[in-house]
């Protein structure tokens, strides 16, 4: 015994740092394979991050010419507009990179001073003409500038900086710090620079893309949590049999606790630092070019995010500190088990033999698809589907080996290859559960969000199908009614509009046609029996879902509606789904608002497409702003609007399902130094390298099959939850859950590819040979 | 049965051959002990007789089929068909219990036989575990598992590389016994790589393996 117990204590701690360290002479896989998942488990979760911040300032800038707009200059108070003065007063001042801009209330379309940008001092194509050149007239301007209209051609008739005043002053190109500082100091007190807000219309998928980007953020930052852990585990089971020799040397469980805490802490910040460096590098290199595909495919913009490599690091290490934290317990009561490796391994028993455990599961699944049903809120809809990946994770890892099991049951033992490769499969899956419980939630998630996904599409589709019942749309701000106008080419049914305030909650009032031959356009969830008697009678209105789900309106109900100045009692006769539409909304029959009218949304134009020409030509004499446009034209945008949302989501899936398959083939390879002996066997018994790679891979195939069969069921319950749910209460919609068996199977392919692809690479070289004593230390 | 003639093996950069112009005759049921001190090339030449290595020249001729001229894929074969190994660390398959071990090699083979198996079993003492988890066995009875295993499928010849390594000397008494008066019964030519004295005592022929060349214990006079 040492004089000095603290010596002593250091002595004892530094003797067995030495010994640990020089395992890594015979075993540097180990560590290397530990630093290796922890890595990728970083680098996955900051590249999710940084596409998360990158994809999501999309949504808070826009696109003018060929340039993106992310700032502004916009008034503190919505009493004090930002006016021409300011406008002037500023770009006199120099900041010629402001541009006054507004979007039009009906259409959410961008007006800009297309004068002042196309003057801006860039080499974008805005400058190859001549701002001063009075040939090049208005129309070639907005040919510059595509999805843009002059801010001249908006302020007209009625319509003027009073009632329709400025939005802002759209900041072109990114400030320095000195410009910025500037243009604070010549700003009035009653304007400042902040970002651009989403637009008030043609994003209003934004709040769903923001909830899926958030989601797959959160998914990642738990998957990456399982990596880390499963990472840990894995070194404490390698590590076990040098601890267990330390301990029946005298070397007290504490000092060797601290010694595998020592070992690795330093291995996942190492890990966890590299990730955030590595991943942080590769989106920045894979900005430019993101960015050229958001262009390209989505006419949008991936920015460059936001880059704070310090938080990043901070929480992946604390991430890793916490996973060392847990495994601290887990070896704890490891070493605290026994004195020898075969006693650990003797009391090691497992949970899927065990009925009890399999009692507590059934149970927890039965009140999971029970409790389901009775989720009355966004965040309670949310942590329930955290409760459901949980719950399947312990299904993954008790189910696995019975479902190899089941398998080895009808596996001949004619086939000793086989045989052997399904046998030691059940043992791989107990082995890999932590690694499989990653990729199980990577792939629910995937298929989960698939199915919503899809069903979302579909739905919405089929939606705009039905709804969008003329050939062709005109949009316009021209304040007549042109419905009414005898010399109209073609019959157009003006779709009146008016906003007001139901119980405190802005309420759109919309027109629908009276004619009978219009019911089969409105697809209705629920309706009452006399719906449109009662609707043509002006008794009863259809309303949204987003209404009737927000205010807990069900058909029969009544609501107060105030279209003049006495308030009618009106009856719910039905509800309609109404996607991507952020606000309440009611039907009424269009004699109910002709008269009472804010503005007409739209014009339907009932006529076939050798019209169109005549209906142009009447549009351009009576109203130049109008834009006609037809159906398929207007379909074809919104699911472009559509697929823009949804396939950053198909990206940070992708990446998730990447770095789950990458830890279940970095486990792999840990595992199979343990199965070398085995190899040896096989190869000395005389079974060809390629097959024994092919019952390995084998192997793999079933545990990765056995994780999917598990994985199916709980991400349809995900879809369930996410469409019936999570929509339900964050957005106020829902839709049909429509399940393709071709769309999950494709989803479960790809996961499973991935995984495969990935698992092929531990199959290294296989010898056969006597191994020695020493060779198996 | 084992017809070893002028075999050489040199590994690369290294001085000297490990394995120099050796002979080895055995018949069948005939058993033959190597001992030798460590880095000898004692494992060298059990890997030279199992096909795991090549041979730099002579030749080894096993249950009438010469070695040295089979591909990778016909030395396969010939392993599985003529040999049996039995390793100092067992190297059981875990995932599989007494039975399934003993019977791996057999089924591969295609020589599996129910009845034959039993009283192998019987004979070497492990009836009553046939159906244990080898996990669960102490070292002698994981290295008679070994034993049954490379016996199972009737080899022509059965290499042991230190098959009592690992076990106490009671132990090692009566897994030795078990293995050398099997093979002498089954006519099985035994190759037995050994550090101990007790356990090369009992083969027919006792060899050391000195500067490449096999000597007869008692002299060490070149064969």
């Amino acid at each position: 015994m040492h004089p000095n117990s603290f010596w002593g204590g250091w002595h004892a701690l530094t003797l067995a740092l030495r010994a640990q360290v020089a395992s890594y002479r015979q075993r540097l896989w180990e560590p290397l394979l530990i630093v290796v998942a922890i890595f990728i488990a970083s680098a996955g979760l900051t590249a999710v991050t940084l596409i998360n911040q990158g994809a999501s300032q999309q949504l808070n800038s826009f696109r003018l010419g060929p340039w993106t707009v992310s700032e502004q200059v916009a008034a503190r108070r919505i009493n004090e507009p930002v006016t021409q003065a300011d406008y002037a007063t500023l770009r006199q001042q120099g900041f010629d990179f402001l541009i006054a801009f507004t979007w039009q209330p009906s259409s959410g379309q961008l007006a800009v001073d297309t004068l002042a940008a196309l003057s801006l001092p860039t080499n974008g194509a805005l400058t190859q003409a001549d701002p001063a050149d009075t040939s090049y007239n208005g129309t070639t301007r907005l040919a510059n500038l595509p999805g843009v209209q002059d801010l001249n051609a908006f302020y007209q008739g009625e319509i003027t900086l009073q009632s329709h005043p400025l939005r802002g002053l759209a900041i072109v190109g990114r400030l320095s710090a000195i410009h910025r500082q500037q243009l604070q100091n010549a700003l009035p007190e009653h304007l400042h620079v902040v970002p651009v807000r989403a637009q008030p219309t043609g994003s209003n998928l934004s709040d769903s893309f923001h909830l899926n980007l958030w989601a797959m953020g959160t998914l990642m930052l738990v998957v990456s949590g399982f990596i880390i852990f499963n990472a840990l585990n894995l070194m404490l089971a390698a590590r076990m049999p040098l601890l267990i020799k330390l301990r029946q040397l005298g070397i007290h469980q504490s000092t060797l606790l601290w010694v595998l805490m020592l070992e690795m802490m330093l291995l996942a910040m190492v890990g966890a630092i590299l990730g955030v460096v590595v991943g942080t590098a590769v989106i920045t290199t894979f900005t430019p070019s993101l960015n050229n595909l958001y262009q390209l495919l989505f006419d949008s913009s991936f920015n460059s995010p936001p880059l704070s490599i310090g938080a990043m690091i901070l929480r992946s290490s604390l991430l890793s500190l916490a996973a060392v934290g847990a495994i601290a317990v887990v070896a704890l009561r490891r070493l605290k088990g026994g004195m020898s490796w075969r006693k650990v391994l003797a009391t090691t028993r497992h949970v899927d033999n065990q009925p009890r455990y399999w009692c507590v599961l059934a149970i927890a699944v039965v009140a999971m698809v029970v409790g389901a049903s009775y989720l009355t809120s966004q965040l309670a809809a949310l942590l329930f589907i955290g409760l459901v990946l949980l719950v399947g994770c312990v299904s993954v890892m008790m189910a696995m080996p019975v479902i190899l099991r089941g398998l080895a049951h009808w596996v001949s033992a004619k086939r000793p290859v086989l045989h052997w490769s399904v046998h030691n499969a059940i043992g791989l899956s107990r082995r890999t559960k932590l690694a499989a419980s990653a990729f199980f939630i990577a792939l629910a998630a995937n298929i989960g969000m698939n199915v919503m996904v899809d069903s979302f599409r579909i739905a919405t589709e089929s939606w705009l199908e039905q709804r969008l019942f003329a050939p062709y749309y005109v949009y316009t701000n021209h304040d007549g009614d042109l419905s009414t106008r005898a010399d109209a080419p073609a019959q157009l049914l003006a779709r009146y509009g008016k906003n007001v305030r139901l119980a405190g909650q802005h309420t759109e009032l919309r027109s629908f046609p009276q004619l009978p031959e219009f019911k089969r356009y409105l697809m209705l969830d629920q309706q009452h029996s006399d719906a449109w008697p009662l609707f043509y009678g002006r008794e009863g209105v259809f309303i949204n879902q987003q209404l009737a789900y927000r205010q807990a309106i069900e058909v029969g109900d009544s609501i107060e509606l105030s279209l003049n100045e006495t308030p009618d009692s009106m009856t719910v006769v039905g509800i309609y789904p109404d996607y991507g539409n952020p606000h309440a909304q009611i039907l009424l029959p269009d004699a109910a608002l002709a008269e009472e009218r804010d503005n007409i949304t739209a014009y339907a134009a009932m006529m076939i497409e050798s019209q169109t020409d005549a209906l142009q030509v009447w549009l351009d004499a009576v109203a130049p702003d109008a834009r006609l446009l037809a159906r398929e034209t207007l379909i074809k945008q919104s699911m472009s609007v559509f697929v823009r949302t949804f396939a950053t989501t198909d990206l940070l899936n992708m990446v998730t399902m990447l770095v789950a398959a990458l830890s279940f083939f970095v486990s792999i390879s840990l595992l199979v130094l343990d199965i070398t002996p085995q190899l040896h066997l096989l190869r000395t018994v005389g079974i060809s390298p390629h097959i024994i790679k092919l019952s390995l891979f084998g192997q793999y195939c079933f545990v990765a099959v056995s994780c999917a069969i598990v994985a199916v069921p709980f991400a349809l319950l995900l879809a369930w939850l996410l469409v019936a749910k999570v929509n339900r209460y964050a957005f106020h919609w829902t839709y049909p859950l429509t399940l393709d068996p071709a769309m999950v199977i494709q989803s479960l392919l790809v996961g499973l590819g991935i995984l495969c692809v990935l698992l092929l690479l531990p199959l290294g070289r296989l010898k056969a040979k006597f191994t020695s004593q020493q060779e198996t230390v | 049965m084992l017809l070893v003639q002028q075999l050489t093996k040199c590994y690369p950069g290294a001085d000297n051959a490990i394995i120099n112009g050796l002979h080895l005759n055995a018949g069948a049921g005939t058993s033959l002990s190597i001992q030798g001190a460590s880095g000898c090339g004692k494992s060298t030449l059990l890997a030279l007789l199992a096909g795991f290595e090549r041979c730099d020249s002579g030749s080894i001729i096993i249950a009438n089929q010469q070695l040295d001229g089979l591909s990778a894929r016909e030395a396969d074969d010939f392993r599985k068909h003529h040999l049996g190994v039995i390793f100092q660390n067992y190297n059981l398959l875990e995932c599989f219990n007494v039975w399934d071990n003993v019977a791996f090699t057999a089924r591969l083979k295609g020589n599996y036989n129910h009845q034959h198996q039993q009283q192998l079993l019987e004979e070497l003492g492990l009836s009553a575990l046939s159906r244990a988890p080898v996990s669960q066995l102490s070292g002698g009875e994981q290295q008679r598992v070994a034993i049954a295993r490379a016996l199972n499928h009737r080899p022509a010849v059965v290499l042991a590389d230190e098959p009592t390594g690992n076990l106490d000397e009671k132990t090692s008494n009566v897994v030795s016994d078990l293995l050398f008066s099997y093979c002498r019964k089954q006519e099985i030519t035994l190759v037995v790589v050994t550090h101990s004295r007790d356990v090369a005592r009992r083969a027919s022929f006792q060899y050391s393996l000195h500067l490449g060349k096999l000597c007869a214990d008692s002299s060490r006079a070149p064969q």
